[in-house]
């Protein structure tokens, strides 16, 4: 069993349950849903097929006992980390450990090992009892995903019939990966990409007859800290993976 | 050069503002009085001052912060608490701007700040400096009177590359229990100032230039440095003229640190505003330029 003290490794947007339990309950998007600690050993929700999905892996495989993901809540429109996370246990990464066959946006795993992406393919089998309603481009049409008393219920019977069945833990102990770009808090690294994604497009949005072209590369000034230079507009960013942000850019830009 | 995504933090002490986005702000210039072997002080234990010389230094002083509009302070060294008091009585009413409260002693830098308090500037004082090798001692004078203004300074004594010091100011880099940020935070320092410490060339002052860029990215605050120290630990010896080769490299390191980004520039000896002044002005109006479209 994994100590309290250093288990989740990873910050983020989750609660703990019983420590004995070998499930671990993933919210799709902006969702809440209460269901009683016994049943999980972990809940938490995930917004991004990139480092909100590192995190979760980063949390898993540091603890063996887990076995099973249960996903729920309902896919967000853009980022589709619902998708990437099939998609990933379906084909797992290509050389550069972008997600293969997804409809997620930047689905890049840059700040974690590739055998730390094996082995939590590995460590758990998916329960997908997501909520299959299309999701809709405007947030505005598609508020904060509500738990309906159905969804809970079925939610909370998937949880009661797994928490009957006896799991093996797997061996060779915890996998501990760290890395800085993971220490952050979830609002932090969302913020700081959304941030960035802005500082990336805004030259885009120039008339041709600026004459500036866009392919210009960024700039480090830390990659420990993630700084960055962006010459064209002489923007100093803050990223919260340098590697991410490159591919970010990249992705928006077409470079 | 560039435009600091993160919100830059401008601080207003003794009328001067501090920090922001470069360019878009004037470097604040910070020289030395009553430093050690300071001809305008005759007793440095008793704090007894040269009156007329020092007021021929501020007048020249003057002359040079009027012709150059720079936002100025003065780094006041005292060696002993009497002296402090005395530094302070001389210059409180006479020279505008902060007062940077600098000695060898933490019992002479607490001093300044007693004095200020009874002298009602307080908020003028800048404490020099909150750091690593704080004692359980300075601790406890600062609690009992936190100042409104102090400088933090990164420097590590493990580490002298951009990640030591940036680590000592985010968690102590596992020399402090805590980071000077958080310390600083906990006296109840209302304004507080970087300082990418520069000591030697050897001790690679170049990583505090990268290091200012850092340290406002990730906290907005006013940053600065004193490139003046590896300066004056250049060797030049082999050059037919050191003295007057040092003078134009450490009027040159100046504009250096201005175009890393600092918001302060510590440039030594009062004295010495007389050829960094114009530097410093020169520096920001090229930066004001560069930017003007960001």
């Amino acid at each position: 069993m994994v100590e309290r003290d250093t288990w989740p490794v990873a910050s983020g947007d989750y609660v703990l349950g019983d420590e004995g339990s070998s499930v671990a309950v993933l919210i799709v998007g902006r969702g809440a849903v209460d269901v009683p600690a016994e049943l999980f050993c972990i809940k938490g929700i995930l917004k991004t097929e990139n480092i909100g999905l590192e995190k979760v892996i980063v949390n898993i495989i540091s603890n063996p006992r887990i076995r099973v993901l249960v996903v729920c809540g309902k896919e967000e429109f853009g980022h589709f980390p619902g998708s990437a996370i099939h998609a990933l246990m379906d084909n797992g990464v290509d050389e550069r450990r972008r997600i293969i066959g997804t409809s997620s946006a930047i689905p890049f795993l840059c700040d974690l090992p590739a055998e730390a992406i094996e082995r939590f393919r590995q460590q758990v089998r998916i329960v997908d009892i997501m909520d299959d309603t299309p999701a809709q481009e405007l947030q505005a049409y598609d508020p904060i995903y509500e738990f309906s008393t159905e969804s809970r219920e079925r939610l909370l019977t998937v949880l009661r019939e797994l928490a009957a069945l006896d799991y093996e833990t797997l061996p060779g102990g915890p996998m501990v990966v760290r890395s800085k770009a993971l220490s952050g808090e979830g609002g932090s690294i969302a913020r700081q990409l959304h941030l960035a994604s802005d500082d990336f497009i805004s030259p885009m949005l120039r008339m041709p007859s600026d004459g500036l072209n866009t392919g210009m590369g960024l700039v480090l000034v830390s990659e420990e800290f993630g700084v960055l230079l962006e010459p064209l507009q002489g923007r100093v960013i803050t990223v919260p993976s340098v590697e991410l942000a490159m591919r970010l850019r990249s992705y928006l830009m077409g470079v | 050069m560039f435009k600091f995504q993160t919100a830059q933090r401008q601080i207003c002490i003794g009328g001067e503002n501090i920090g922001g986005q470069p360019g878009h702000r004037r470097t604040l210039m910070i020289g030395s009085l009553f430093y050690p072997r300071h001809t305008v002080v005759l007793d440095p234990h008793e704090g007894v001052i040269d009156r007329p010389k020092l007021n021929d230094r501020l007048d020249r002083y003057f002359e040079v912060v009027d012709g150059c509009r720079c936002p100025s302070g003065l780094m006041l060294y005292a060696e002993s608490a009497k002296a402090a008091r005395e530094y302070l009585e001389a210059v409180c009413d006479r020279v505008p701007g902060p007062l940077f409260a600098d000695s060898g002693s933490s019992e002479v830098r607490l001093s300044f700040l007693k004095h200020a308090e009874d002298m009602g500037v307080l908020d003028r004082v800048v404490y020099n400096t909150v750091n690593a090798g704080l004692s359980d001692q300075e601790m406890e004078g600062l609690r009992a009177r936190p100042p409104v203004n102090a400088v933090v300074l990164a420097f590590n004594p493990r580490g002298d590359d951009v990640k030591g010091r940036i680590y000592m100011l985010e968690n102590g880099d596992d020399i402090l229990p805590q980071g000077l940020l958080e310390t600083a935070e906990e006296i109840g320092i209302k304004n507080v100032l970087l300082d990418m410490a520069v000591t030697s060339p050897e001790m690679s002052a170049g990583a505090a230039l990268r290091a200012i860029m850092v340290a406002k990215a990730k906290w907005g605050l006013p940053t600065g440095c004193a490139l003046h120290n590896a300066v004056e630990c250049l060797d030049l010896e082999k050059l037919q003229d050191p003295k007057e080769a040092r003078r134009h490299v450490d009027s040159s390191a100046v504009a250096i640190s201005i175009l890393a980004g600092a918001d302060y520039v510590v440039y030594g000896p009062v004295e010495y505003a007389r050829r960094t002044m114009p530097v410093a002005s020169f520096a920001d109006m090229m930066m004001e330029q560069s930017v003007r479209d960001l």
